[in-house]
């Protein structure tokens, strides 16, 4: 069948907004929240009253505040003119999904300037992602008896067949970890990893989280918000910022809804979704001029590759470990330092950093050559992917 | 059990044939009548052949190592004093990819190997809950 992109450049990024990730930023998630969206909408050069979509994945109540839905967002920001809203789980990439849906909306003509955003909040009573039952209901009941409910357990026994079957050696993934806090360093928003250089030796020795994963193959949980505004061209030509237009959105999803549970380790959520991505974008692999790419945990960088057609099935790992994925390389990768370093926004970080690239408005990290770019969000059980261009 | 403070299974109506198996020391998987396609975790209609007809099988309990993490980090109740323990994804031996997960039984960590035949044990953990285990499959 032939490949059909209607919504190929018919919407665009207009402004972005960022409060910083931070351990503990001292504020409601609301605050933060609501501090990226004005910053979005101000850096588009427009007003509240302007916006009429809204598209956010709830972030459940913790700690005694409210669920920040899109009706909360409505109420705090003044948006009198929503005719538009998704509260979703599209992609379950909470991030990414948002500004995919937002595109959807705006080139159906649902909307005109549709505001997509994530908030991140740690919550501070308790570990994040544990697990706070011992009464182990549906799919639960055959992991958590055996102490295997925490996300990073299960990534990290999935991983380990990866490494058994394609023989990754740890520096290779280590060249993309120590490289990722290189890049951070550039990065002038508050970020959550410490604001200083590690060492392949730092990588190597780094405490064992569950093998084979470490400490620094895991990003940090945070809080934080971004926020981006997608509007139709015609729209953004009396707006402040240039426009990136959007030309390919998609989604994916796995064989089961629990990943233990697939039937092969090394193919995940993103193959899925970058089946025809570079089709439905109308624009080649060898054209991309940086990417974006999900790394909740490190080695999610390795099967985005693979899945996105950059290397061959089971070579990712060499890939990145000749350092293709450096600024200078032939594919510069997560130029803000990545989620592993920046905070854990679900990849509405990642967009906003490659906003900022093809706008020119990156500052020190700014590349030389940005004219269009991948950004991907998820990728193990849901995956997400966007292409870019100015 | 007042004491045992790890996650015990809540059996549903889908599950119960598993978790009463366990507690007769068998492993006990849903299996279509008309395609003979294991599903594990159990589900309502076969995936293959979207047959109603799943019926409780009790399979060999063998298997190999397909996967497995060592875990060495806190957040799930009751596994504190356990850090380092190793989970294993075991392939059961009756279908490809037909996985169940475990602890690993009388294996030290270092001695773990992707493809290692495995075979299930059980436990008894409350006077009401079993859970099938697997160790490092003996000869005979």
């Amino acid at each position: 069948m032939a490949i059909r992109n209607p919504m190929r450049d018919k919407s665009c990024i207009v402004g972005v907004g960022h409060s910083g990730c931070f351990r503990d930023a001292g504020v409601p998630g609301g605050t933060l929240v609501a501090r990226a969206c004005l910053q979005a909408i101000n850096d588009a050069g427009l007003e509240p009253s302007d916006v009429d979509g809204i598209i956010t994945s709830p972030m459940p109540g913790i700690m005694g505040y409210d669920t920040i839905n899109c009706n909360y967002l409505v109420e705090m920001l003044g948006l009198p003119g929503v005719r538009w809203w998704i509260d979703h789980h599209v992609g379950g990439v909470p991030g990414l999904g948002s500004v995919c849906m937002a595109a959807l909306a705006v080139s159906s003509g649902l909307c005109d300037v549709a505001l997509a955003c994530r908030l991140n909040w740690r919550p501070k009573d308790k570990g994040y992602g544990h697990v706070m039952s011992n009464r182990a209901q549906g799919v639960d009941a055959f992991l958590n008896p055996y102490g295997y409910g925490v996300f990073p357990q299960k990534f990290s026994s999935w991983y380990m067949r990866y490494v058994h079957e394609f023989g990754v050696k740890r520096e290779q993934l280590g060249t993309y970890v120590v490289q990722s806090r290189k890049n951070a360093l550039l990065n002038d928003k508050p970020i959550v990893a410490p604001r200083q250089a590690i060492t392949m030796d730092d990588y190597l020795n780094a405490r064992m989280i569950s093998d084979p994963m470490n400490l620094l193959d895991c990003d940090f949980p945070c809080d934080g918000a971004a926020a981006v505004i997608v509007t139709t061209p015609e729209r953004a030509k009396s707006l402040k910022q240039k426009p990136v237009y959007i030309s390919a959105v998609a989604t994916g999803q796995g064989p089961h809804p629990d990943f233990v549970f697939w039937d092969d380790y090394t193919v995940m959520a993103a193959h899925w979704a970058a089946k025809d991505i570079w089709e439905r974008a109308g624009i080649a692999r060898k054209d991309i001029n940086f990417q974006q790419i999900y790394d909740g945990f490190a080695p999610f960088i390795f099967y985005w590759m693979e899945a996105l057609g950059f290397a061959k099935r089971g070579e990712a790992p060499e890939f990145v470990g000749s350092g293709a994925l450096k600024p200078d390389g032939i594919l510069p990768t997560n130029l803000n330092g990545g989620q592993l370093n920046e905070g854990r926004l679900h990849a509405l970080g990642h967009t906003v950093e490659a906003t900022l690239q093809l706008q020119g408005r990156a500052g020190a990290r700014q590349l030389k050559k940005a004219d269009a770019a991948v950004v991907t969000g998820g990728g193990l059980s849901v995956a997400a992917i966007m292409v870019l261009h100015r | 059990m007042a004491d045992y403070k790890k996650a015990i299974p809540v059996p549903n109506d889908l599950t119960k044939d598993y978790w009463e198996g366990a507690k007769q020391h068998r492993l006990v998987l849903k299996r279509c009548a008309d395609c003979g396609r294991y599903s594990h975790p159990p589900l309502p209609t076969c995936p293959r052949c979207q047959s109603e007809k799943m019926v409780a099988t009790p399979v060999s309990g063998k298997g190999t190592l397909y996967s497995y993490s060592v875990m060495r980090n806190a957040g799930n109740p009751g596994f504190e004093s356990e850090i380092p323990y190793a989970v294993a994804i075991v392939e059961l031996t009756e279908q490809k990819a037909l996985f169940t997960v475990s602890n690993l039984r009388d294996c030290p960590l270092d001695q773990i190997k992707i493809g290692m035949p495995l075979e299930v044990v059980f436990e008894d953990v409350t006077p009401e809950v079993t859970l099938p285990q697997f160790r490092p499959a003996r000869k005979g």
